[in-house]
């Protein structure tokens, strides 16, 4: 073939050019936030003092202990929560060949909450403490977690089996991720009406996603699962454009449709069975964040992918400060906040089509 | 000989889908693929681009097994233009440098995006470059589809169906295109169409799949009413007009006599 003689059009370098920058914009966006995020709370403190207190010059240990032990980790949470989720969301849009593909879709977050419900209930890991406000505790947190983490896997594992039967077909992972999620649902509530008060609560609480309940140990696994994950993701972000033109088009590329799909899938829902289960049910982000971010980008997930991540942690971090800051000095889950904006969000968006 | 496709059988399950399949195809040459719905046409065809293994009998393309090449090794080789394109929100100029995955690394290079380029103006929809797939038309996704292929710089060119969503501009337009790229590069094409007419007139050598089966195998002009009648199981007639063939099923001559018949009740 002769092709030698291409000009590349000026007009899709422009193009290229406005998407690079839009994700850019998302990182700047974001890293603007985190500076807020740190600063705002109870306790006003400077922008200053919190450069300074993260870049360990000497400042009061007041300063360095809100600073260090209680808003980073937990803007750090919303980040990264934001990230697993956006990302995954945009993933398995993409190998499900379905708009509405997100870790609900797959009932990866229901089986999540059934878990810990299986916890509290039969572990005895959720109880009641009255002394600092109501506060619910789940008082054994790693039996919840890996509880939840290993129903969540235990979804995935029979949503990915089912399909493998019918040849990794995204029809059957969806219908069966529908199924499960119902399933896992009837199972909370049979354990809920059978639960006593103070496992009731603690069922429910848990439910709650919130990013104030990580701590650098549970960071760095939540990191440790997320950025790989995200190094996947874009390795595969050709594959992905391919199957979005159509399997056998993609098969015709050379593409293994099948295996990029269950292993799409499969680490998709690990990072999102890991955000979930440390730090509860987060809904929302992972649907309406990469559709969004699409009306920017496009569909190529050449930038949708870290356009998604990066807009997904601005997104969740902002909602997550907006929840601490709103009704201060009550601190709202964030999983509240993101439902109630992120539904009417889906509306518009459904409502404007996308930008021609 | 670009292709050969050396008795390959192929069974979905256990059900026998092809059964020694033989043929080849030279350089610049198009080989239609006819025969009814279900012949095995489209397994055929992915017999040929290894996405279907057959269960005896080879595929080789210059000479070498396509089931000793990975995927992307075959991608290089063999350009497939599927029966359906999926749209979206993605421009031309991205749909068509996807194309370029067989031969790309982690980056996209300044050669991959001239190629893109070059391959748009050859087929002629500059002006398509900046649209969204989603906001075009049936031909006009069909020939993104096709651009897509040519990027990849095959040396065999399958399509499935290239025109079946088509009107008949965009159909004569297509064929047309795809006639001239495989001729000037040397390439080889395998077409599947169901529009007889079409094929008489596009292609060089026809083939006439029946019963999992080589019922026939012909070149152009020397195709005969018998062949088309043994196949499609249709009495027809084939003529010339303007000294072009043309296929048209026996039953229609008929209808003339009918419609007289009707006129001279109407008129008594």
């Amino acid at each position: 073939m002769h092709f030698a003689d291409g000009q590349v059009p000026e007009e899709y370098r422009r193009h290229t050019a406005r998407r690079t920058w839009m994700v850019a914009a998302a990182g700047v966006g974001l890293v603007a936030v985190l500076g807020y995020a740190l600063s705002m709370g109870a306790a006003q403190l400077s922008l200053s003092a919190v450069f300074r207190a993260l870049a360990g010059l000497g400042v009061e240990p007041r300063v360095n202990t809100i600073v260090w032990n209680i808003r980073l980790p937990q803007a750090l949470a919303a980040i990264l929560a934001g990230m697993a989720l956006s990302s995954s969301g945009a993933v398995m849009q993409s190998v499900l060949r379905n708009p509405l593909g997100s870790p609900f879709t797959l009932g990866v977050t229901h089986a999540a909450a059934f878990g810990a419900a299986i916890s509290v209930m039969l572990l005895g890991s959720g109880t009641m403490h009255s002394t600092g406000g109501d506060a619910v505790v789940i008082s054994n947190p790693y039996a919840t977690t890996t509880a939840a983490f290993a129903m969540s896997m235990v979804a995935t594992f029979v949503v990915l089996g089912v399909s493998r039967l019918r040849s990794a077909s995204p029809e059957a992972m969806v219908l069966t991720g529908v199924a499960l999620g119902s399933l896992f649902t009837a199972g909370t509530m049979f354990l809920q009406y059978f639960a006593d008060d103070v496992q009731l609560a603690a069922m429910v609480f848990w439910t709650f996603g919130d990013t104030a309940r990580a701590d650098w140990a549970e960071l760095a696994v939540i990191a440790g699962v997320t950025l790989p994950a995200l190094g996947f993701f874009l390795y595969n972000r050709w594959n992905y454009n391919a199957i979005d033109a159509g399997d056998e088009t993609a098969k015709g590329l050379g593409v293994r449709v099948e295996r990029v799909r269950l292993f799409g899938m499969l680490v998709a829902a690990l990072v999102t069975s890991v955000v979930t289960a440390f730090l509860g049910v987060i809904g929302f982000v992972g649907l309406v964040c990469p559709h969004m971010v699409r009306r920017f980008t496009g569909d190529d997930h050449r930038f949708l992918l870290p356009g998604s991540a990066l807009f997904g942690g601005l997104l969740l971090l902002t909602a997550d400060t907006a929840a601490r800051l709103m009704l201060a000095p009550h601190a709202l889950p964030v999983s509240v906040l993101t439902a109630f904006i992120g539904a009417p969000m889906f509306l518009w968006l459904v409502m404007r089509g996308r930008r021609s | 000989m670009i292709l050969t496709v050396n008795n390959v059988s192929f069974s979905y399950a256990s059900t026998p889908v092809l059964e020694n399949v033989d043929f080849h195809v030279d350089p610049g040459e198009i080989l239609a693929i006819m025969g009814p719905n279900g012949a095995g046409k489209t397994t055929l065809l992915k017999c040929v681009n290894a996405i279907h293994r057959p269960s005896s009998g080879a595929v080789m393309v210059d000479g070498t097994d396509v089931l000793r090449l990975t995927a992307e090794q075959t991608a290089r080789r063999v350009g497939y233009v599927a029966q359906k394109t999926e749209t979206g929100n993605m421009t031309a100029f991205d749909a068509v440098l996807l194309g370029r995955k067989p031969h790309m690394r982690w980056r996209v290079s300044e050669n991959d995006l001239r190629i893109v380029e070059a391959a748009i103006r050859h087929l002629g929809m500059e002006h398509l470059t900046m649209r969204t797939l989603d906001h075009m038309s049936g031909g006009e996704v069909q020939k993104v589809a096709i651009a897509r292929a040519l990027v990849q710089e095959p040396r065999i060119l399958i399509l499935d169906e290239p025109t079946s969503a088509l009107d008949m501009k965009n159909r004569t337009e297509i064929l047309g295109m795809i006639g001239h790229v495989v001729r000037e590069h040397g390439m080889a094409a395998v077409v599947t169409l169901h529009d007889v007419n079409q094929a008489l007139r596009f292609a060089d050598r026809f083939i006439f799949l029946r019963d999992r089966t080589i019922f026939a195998a012909a070149k152009r002009g020397e195709v005969t009413a018998e062949m088309i009648e043994g196949v499609y199981g249709l009495p027809v007639v084939l003529g010339e007009v303007n000294g072009l063939p043309v296929v048209v099923p026996a039953d229609e001559t008929i209808r003339p006599h009918k419609h007289d018949h009707t006129e001279t009740m109407l008129d008594q």
